[in-house]
């Protein structure tokens, strides 16, 4: 069982969560919730959540965030997300009223995914769902290619890198620019709530990108005009080059 | 205000409802992740493949 502190941080991030799916998805529960002893779930329900453009279905949104505890109990890191962004269910069209021609895809149509211990992938990725002849040329050439590229022509074998373990774009980010994109319905007061949740999503991510490297947020501060020394009794941290030169 | 209900999880639970997601898929996981790559799912079975994944997720922190 973990501490009370803990259990709070994951009530809160579930229910950041939720206000964010809400914006979209109307009022109510979007995500479920599991504890284990040493980690969490965060997902949303099996469906995901149906966004719609003037009441009409557009597209689904699933969300799932798995985190573990970190060894000293303090707080929970994020271990892998993945937010997808997927066409409709005949069910949703039924629904509405509208008889489809063509059963819809059960090919989602973006996957955007974060993997903090990553294996020949970018730790924070986007993949998108879609067929290029180009690439289909390029697997005809003759030089040596990584396994997304052999697997080109879909380009959702491509993982392009989208900011590394600390810029890394929030479920916020990606609410927001489908609404822009697809002119979707969004509660009155919703973008306020997704900049208000963004800008804590940010500042979160800034204080660990502050650790991954000091003397460079030391320096841009001085620069700003704060006074930033550091306690000599205080061993300087290392410089977390793994993290700033991580894809 | 919406309340979320957290699940108290055991390995057991994990792997019972790991077990309960790839009966209902019809498919072991391993199988659905590959037929994923394939793009020979259903929607069904995306759907399941999503949740299964963070079951996996866990089970491999908790194990």
């Amino acid at each position: 069982m973990i501490d009370g502190r803990l259990y709070e941080q994951l009530l809160e991030f579930a229910e950041t969560t939720n206000r964010a799916l809400s914006t979209v998805g109307g009022e109510g529960n979007h995500v479920e919730v599991e504890q284990g002893s040493r980690s969490s779930a965060i997902r949303t329900l099996e469906q995901g959540v149906l966004l719609t453009a003037s009441n009409s279905p557009v597209l689904r949104l699933s969300a799932r965030f798995v985190g573990q505890w970190s060894n000293n109990g303090e707080f929970m890191a994020i271990e892998h997300s993945s937010i997808k962004v997927l066409p409709v269910t005949t069910e949703d069209l039924t629904a509405h009223g509208l008889a489809p021609e063509n059963k819809p895809s059960a090919e989602p149509v973006v996957r955007i995914d974060y993997e903090r211990n990553p294996r020949a992938v970018p730790a924070s990725h986007i993949n998108i769902h879609s067929h290029h002849p180009w690439l289909q040329w390029i697997q005809t050439l003759g030089h040596p290619k990584s396994r997304s590229v052999k697997n080109a022509p879909r380009t959702e074998a491509l993982h392009f890198p989208t900011g590394g373990h600390r810029f890394r774009p929030s479920l916020e980010d990606v609410i927001e620019a489908l609404v822009d994109d697809f002119k979707l319905d969004i509660a009155p007061g919703g973008r306020a709530t997704l900049h208000q949740q963004r800008a804590s999503f940010r500042e979160r991510q800034l204080a660990p990108a502050v650790g991954d490297d000091p003397e460079t947020a030391a320096r841009a501060l001085r620069r700003l005009g704060y006074v930033v020394t550091r306690k000599p009794y205080i061993t300087p941290p290392d410089r977390r080059g793994d993290r700033l030169e991580a894809l | 205000m919406t309340t979320i209900p957290i699940t108290t999880v055991t390995v057991d639970d994990l792997r019972t409802e790991k077990s309960r997601l790839e009966e209902r898929a019809g498919m072991a996981f391993e199988d659905l992740v590959e037929a994923a790559d394939q793009g020979t799912l259903s929607r069904e079975q995306v759907d399941i493949l999503f949740q299964l994944e963070s079951v996996v997720e866990m089970l491999r922190i908790e194990e």
